[in-house]
């Protein structure tokens, strides 16, 4: 007899539980295996319970779209406070002073299949943790993560084999090995079979031809030309998910281009799901159609990448061009401006390279008409211009924000 | 199986690519084989020199301490080839490069240890086999095939001491992350075990037998092997000690690596 029953430690999940008079054999569990797809199965367990044996089967069934599925997550690292000195560190020894740091603290997020989602924050916010996590490095402290139906930590060798991974700052190709021998490796490593090996290699020399690279040895090559050959090798697999971190970090704009190129375009014709931590704007404007920010190990904006702007205020920028401007009239404009309109702050007045005038003001706040009109009025106005503030900026105002 | 010759043929193919990009550096290539041949028989002869002044030490003469020193080395052979790595483990672990190791589908020290293979070794190799044949013929030891069977065993548990004991203190980078004292330290202690241990107080033949198993790298299968004449069921000491260090260092490692928490980026 089997039955269906919900496992509360983990959102999402079927228990398929078989219940048996009489031990049961190899054959039937085998049966009741067959029935989900290789790979879903996460474990068996076997219990004897009051004489009846009990085989738990458990299987982590998602939404079909879904690709990863994170829930409460937290992790937190306990540190020795340390003491300044020699003698502080003699004190240390035997100090039990631990202080308990919430690196990621209680994030819950999903990804859908086909997804370029771009991870976020200042530094030390708890990206590279949350990653970690997701690629089965660390062991998270509660919460649950799974992804592709792995719970990533515990299946670690099953589930590495089905993703790939590309660190900015980290070769992972064999130094003093030339890289197609590297490659070679890689293929043997991950099975990758004749017909998948040369599609990958295909795509990517038609995108940055690569063949160029192959018989150098990687120590030799320059940075930009180590990353094309480390994301290459991330994807020589096909993986269903790339976790990139820091791709472009270091390098010049044309292969920044390039790297950008090959990103969108095995997101667009081999639908992987994509998962960027970066601090470069660019990346984030040219690839990510969705943001997730985190600050002090927690999510403070998770959506698309044009909503973004407007949650941190609708900002906009307008410049005037004042006839006979000058810093006077500048301070003076800024008193009236202030004492005319009532704002959460103080508006900032300034002039910029091109010698306008300058105000940044929150449209929710403030409708930005009132103030033209009221410097239209009051100034002689040749030129206006009215901009949206620039995602740089507003991502520069979240980090600030977020850490005050 | 299927899983034992998977790994055999990566091994195989980073191992070839290892050889070939040092064979590019000719001069590098001839000048490690010819330094490493020098060192080793220059110890070599240090211990002929020793030894010769010396007719018996604790009951030994003096082609059994050269057998002893043969087999030390040809013990050292396995880890010294294929493990050398495990010097670099806490570079690795304090720079977080180790971090790419757990992104394979693969057992993390297979991976973290593949890729790096020291030819060099082959001439102690090389040179403890012909100390062995030699000695052993002086010595008129009466192989039969199970005394052979035997030696080889003794020397599998001997080797998978000496590996173990090497993976263990390596592994303390994963908390100490600076072992390189230890490291040091551990060689030190592992060069006494060419020597009879008999020699030492007793003290120290505790410690080399019960804290660091070094007694079991070379003194207890040649003395078994020399002392004993005929197969005794304490030959099988060594590999008994030789599986459990093993199983032991395999456990460290994986501790090491389920709690090692890399470094921020």
């Amino acid at each position: 007899m089997y039955a269906y029953s919900y496992a509360p430690h983990i959102k999402n999940t079927i228990v398929y539980n078989a219940f048996q008079e009489k031990n049961p054999g190899k054959q039937k569990s085998r049966h009741i295996l067959k029935k989900f797809p290789a790979g879903l199965h996460s474990k068996i367990y076997k219990k004897s319970l009051h004489s009846i044996h009990v085989i738990v089967y458990y299987t982590i069934i998602m939404e079909n779209n879904k690709i990863i599925e994170v829930n409460n997550l937290k992790r937190y690292f306990k540190i020795l406070k340390r003491q300044e000195g020699l003698w502080g560190a003699v004190k240390d020894l035997f100090s039990r002073n631990y202080q308990t740091i919430k690196a990621v603290d209680d994030i819950s997020f999903s990804v859908e299949k086909g997804e370029i989602v771009g991870f976020i924050g200042p530094n030390g916010a708890g990206k590279s943790t949350t990653i970690k996590m997701l690629t089965g490095v660390l062991k998270e402290t509660a919460g649950t993560v799974v992804v592709d139906s792995y719970i990533p930590f515990r299946d670690r060798k099953k589930y590495v084999a089905n993703i790939g991974v590309v660190l900015g700052q980290r070769s992972q190709l064999w130094w003093n090995i030339p890289v197609i021998e590297s490659f070679k490796v890689l293929k043997d490593i991950y099975r990758i079979t004749d017909a998948v090996y040369n599609r990958s290699l295909k795509l990517f020399n038609d995108l940055v031809d690569l063949k160029q690279y192959y018989h150098i040895p990687v120590r030799k090559l320059s940075l930009g030309q180590k990353t094309l050959c480390n994301i290459a090798s991330a994807f020589l697999h096909s993986p269903k998910l790339i976790f990139l971190d820091e791709p472009t970090i270091g390098l010049d704009v044309s292969i920044k281009k390039n790297v950008r190129k090959i990103i969108r375009t095995l997101n667009k014709e081999l639908d992987t799901t994509i998962i960027v931590t970066t601090h470069d704007v660019g990346d984030i404007e040219n690839l990510c159609k969705r943001l997730i920010l985190i600050d002090k190990g927690k999510i403070i904006f998770d959506g698309l990448t044009s909503h973004f702007n407007q949650t941190f205020g609708a900002y906009r920028t307008l410049r005037l061009d004042i006839e006979h401007i000058n810093d006077g009239i500048l301070s003076a404009m800024e008193e009236q401006v202030n004492n005319q309109f009532r704002y959460k702050e103080r508006i900032a007045v300034k002039l910029d390279k091109n010698g306008w005038v300058k105000l940044t003001i929150d449209q929710d706040e403030l409708p930005l008409l009132d103030v033209l009109n009221f410097a239209t009025k009051t100034y002689r106005v040749k030129d206006v211009k009215i901009e949206e503030i620039s995602l740089e900026d507003v991502i520069i105002r979240a980090y600030e924000g977020a850490l005050e | 199986m299927k899983t034992l010759i998977y790994y055999v043929r990566i091994y195989m193919r980073l191992a070839a690519q290892d050889i070939k990009s040092r064979m590019v550096y000719k001069v590098d290539f001839f000048f490690g084989f010819l330094g490493e041949f020098v060192i080793n028989v220059l110890s070599f002869l240090s211990i002929v020199v020793i030894f010769q002044t010396i007719p018996q030490l604790a009951g030994w003469d003096y082609y059994e301490l050269l057998f002893l020193y043969g087999f030390f080395h040809l013990v050292r052979m396995p880890t010294d080839i294929f493990f050398d790595k495990l010097w670099f483990l806490q570079n690795a672990v304090r720079t977080g490069d180790f971090i790419i190791c757990y992104l394979r589908p693969l057992n993390t020290l297979f991976y973290f240890i593949s890729g790096e293979i020291r030819l060099k070794n082959i001439t102690a190799l090389v040179l403890s086999v012909f100390l062995l044949i030699y000695t052993g013929n002086k010595l008129h030891i009466s192989w039969t095939f199970l005394k052979g069977l035997c030696f080889f065993l003794m020397f599998t548990g001997s080797a998978l001491t000496l590996l173990g004991i090497r993976i263990i203190v390596a592994s303390t980078a994963f908390w100490v992350i600076n072992n390189v004292f230890l490291m040091n330290f551990h060689l030190k202690l592992y060069d006494f075990s060419r020597y009879p241990i008999s020699i030492f107080s007793k003290p120290f033949r505790f410690f080399f037998t019960y804290v660091l198993p070094f007694a079991f790298i070379a003194y207890v299968p040649v003395n078994a092997l020399l002392k004993t004449g005929d197969v005794t069921l304490s030959w099988l000491i060594t590999p008994l000690v030789g599986c459990g260090v093993f199983a032991l260092a395999c456990l460290v490692w994986t501790l090491g690596v389920r709690q090692y928490t890399g470094t921020g980026t």
